[in-house]
């Protein structure tokens, strides 16, 4: 039965019941409260991550080369590999080099902005899109099944119990905001997920400019207009993205026209909402197409093709994305996260493509990231065969929580709670990153009392010292009050220990 | 609404008996909050009439029915809509929609496009252009570019409809493509 059939034979009551959906079977499950969240305090940070998915599996060998073993990686590529020439070098590495067209990416690294993870993946890696997009969304183990994401857990623990009581004056935005492709796992919480979905720049604009839209040419097109206005009243997020994105009325001239690179228009969009003072945390772009099995180069050039065109349009929007961010202002709140479900094959198969792999290199880039490269280049075999797969060197959950613990600072208990499990901490994010800003009157006269905090951490102690005046209270907290003495200078410090 | 429509959707809750009247009574508040409580029209000329000005039927939506009936459809797509029911044990019910059952009932769940224009025809009144309906696959194909990316979870579940794994890929899915349905004004359009 279609549903306006059902709705046509029940009394004008039903007309929009949502809560009634013909064939949307509803099933009831024994409530499990939910596992309490910690109870640590959300940190406030105006820190922001910029994570971009590629998907369809990276082939990782033709985007950071290892060119010290050329031959045998020629040997197994045959008539797709790059040419040795084409490479591009990296500042300080005689190894590693850059696919002819990530020119951007080349001097992002150069200027100490791009740090390379080698050799991520996880314990028996799945080679299905769908199942692998899952494990690097969710963050399992690849034997288990889970339905909420890394970054919905990271998000949940910082604003619990969304969405109830937000916004609210601490969050009044969006915790995440994704642009584009729907891709609902990464953001799950248990009870709800913390994205925001903007599906595409058309619906930014919509918003900003408080049109509602092209109305289709059917009989209820008046009414869905007036539906989309009351839609836009109610979409309490609204406005705030528009006013951030209005705040900011210049920036960098060197993006391409809009139009062409999609990724660089939404990651345009993307800067202006964070300079524009939008508090949410994490954002996701994605790009598809990297499923390269077949012609994956050009058959007359290796060095251009469907895989170049991908890696030149990352790259010029990344490095679009990371000079606008410097022409802002903002650069140093901002670390961009890129990663795929899975890398390919060494070898290539008759079809001018590769097939499905394992390990792939991550790329991370900001003017806080430790710039460089962490782990070796793969080995490839002299003779590599269709099943030879490269090594892995880090779990991409390493990654993750490295970012968790370093970028945002979270406690380790809290890291081990979100990623399910303990991961060794790579050197990703320069290490003063963490390091408590002190708040507090900088000019006093003798005598006067002032109080000097910093962030509260939860499970952190602080142990204060001041010179040139004395701590009335607070010793051991994130907050003190000091009264000064008659000198002509004081200090005072903080150290923070968990 | 009339009762036994409701009885047509609690026939597919696995809910025991002795609960399924407080659940019941749980949709039913809901639709008394968002303004369309069953059998019980606001004034006894019945509801507002397409003719009363000024605003005309228009009346029967406005931003706070709006929102508690978004408020409503995330609860049932993602935490669920929890229901005490303290004549038996458990004591408590979560309701949350079974997004693969119901692609079950569509004619052909394995092809995205005729699941996505199914699920069009069985949950909007009107038909919706294809720049939209190329939106929903989006979700379908989680950011792959062709169609054989779901066709084949789909097939794989279908194999195999009790490995929690291969449920757990195109519920995921269709979580997020019939959630975003339920969320647009389309949606409300009868």
């Amino acid at each position: 039965m279609k549903r306006r059939d059902f709705i046509r034979s029940a009394v004008p009551a039903a007309v929009v019941l949502p809560s009634l959906i013909n064939g949307l079977t509803v099933r009831a499950f024994a409530h499990a409260p939910q596992i309490d969240g910690l109870s640590e305090a959300q940190i406030d940070t105006d820190k922001v991550w910029v994570l971009i998915q590629w998907n369809g599996g990276n082939d990782g060998l033709h985007t950071v080369v290892p060119i010290d073993q050329y031959d045998n990686l020629a040997n197994a590529r045959g008539g797709i590999i790059l040419s040795e020439n084409a490479i591009l070098p990296l500042n300080g590495s005689t190894t590693v080099g850059l696919h002819p067209a990530m020119t951007g990416i080349q001097q992002l690294y150069d200027t100490g902005k791009i740090c390379i993870v080698q050799g991520v993946s996880y314990p028996n890696p799945s080679f299905s899109h769908f199942r692998a997009t899952d494990i690097v969304s969710t963050g399992t183990d690849s034997n288990i099944s889970l339905n909420t994401g890394w970054v919905g857990r990271y998000l949940d623990h910082e604003f619990p119990n969304y969405p109830y009581g937000y916004p609210n004056a601490d969050m009044p935005d969006p915790p995440a905001i994704q642009i584009g492709v729907g891709l609902p796992l990464l953001f799950q919480a248990p009870e709800s997920n913390l994205a925001m979905s903007i599906s595409s720049i058309d619906l930014f604009d919509q918003w900003t400019n408080g049109n509602i839209g092209t109305l289709p040419e059917t009989p209820a097109g008046h009414e869905l207009g007036y539906l989309r206005a009351i839609a836009q009243q109610t979409q309490q997020y609204a406005q705030r993205i528009v006013t951030a994105s209005q705040n900011v009325t210049t920036q960098w001239s060197g993006y391409p026209s809009t139009g062409i690179n999609a990724l660089a228009d939404q990651l345009k969009l993307i800067a202006r909402l964070i300079a524009g003072g939008l508090k949410t945390r994490v954002y996701l772009v994605s790009i598809g197409g990297f499923d390269t099995h077949a012609n994956q180069v050009s058959n007359t050039d290796p060095n251009t093709g469907q895989h170049a065109n991908l890696l030149g349009k990352l790259s010029e929007a990344i490095f679009a994305f990371s000079s606008d961010l410097a022409f802002l202002g903002v650069g140093e709140r901002v670390v961009g996260l890129t990663f795929s479900e899975f890398g390919r094959r060494i070898k290539a198969n008759a079809s001018w493509g590769t097939d499905h792999g394992t390990a792939f290199p991550m790329l991370l880039f900001g003017t806080q990231v430790q710039a460089g490269i962490v782990g070796n280049n793969p080995i490839i075999p002299a003779a590599a065969t269709v099943s030879d797969n490269l090594a892995i060197q880090f779990d991409f959950r390493a990654v993750y929580a490295s970012l968790l613990k370093d970028w945002f600072c979270l406690s380790e208990t809290a890291v081990n709670s979100i990623m399910l499990n303990t991961f060794a901490a790579l050197p990703v994010v320069q290490s003063p990153c963490c390091v408590p800003v002190v708040i507090g009157a900088s000019n006093s006269c003798a005598g006067d009392i002032h109080t000097y905090s910093v962030a509260p951490s939860a499970g952190s102690t602080y142990i204060w010292t001041v010179t040139g005046g004395s701590i009335l209270s607070g010793q051991g907290s994130n907050s003190i009050t000091v009264q000064w003495d008659n000198g002509s200078e004081g200090i005072v410090s903080v150290t923070q220990s968990q | 609404m009339e009762w036994h429509q409701h009885q047509f959707f609690i026939q597919n809750w696995q809910v025991a008996a002795a609960n399924r009247d407080r659940c019941i009574e749980a949709l039913r508040q809901h639709c008394e909050n968002t303004a369309m409580s069953p059998l019980d029209p606001p004034s006894v000329s019945g509801w507002p009439a397409y003719y009363q000005e000024p605003l005309y039927y228009e009346l029967l939506v406005n931003a706070d029915v709006y929102s508690k009936r978004m408020e409503l459809i995330e609860q049932l797509c993602q935490g669920g809509l929890s229901v005490a029911t303290p004549y038996s044990s458990p004591s408590s019910h979560l309701l949350r929609i079974n997004f693969v059952d119901f692609a079950q009932t569509l004619s052909n769940p394995s092809d995205p496009n005729a699941l996505v224009e199914e699920a069009l025809s069985r949950l909007y009144a009107y038909p919706v252009e294809q720049p939209f309906k190329d939106y929903l696959k989006t979700f379908l194909l989680s950011g792959q570019t062709a169609d054989y990316y779901w066709t084949s979870a789909w097939g794989d579940f279908a194999a195999n409809p009790s490995n929690s794994t291969y449920r757990a890929i195109v519920s995921a899915r269709l979580q997020g493509m019939i959630q975003y349905m339920l969320s647009q004004s389309e949606y409300m359009l009868m």
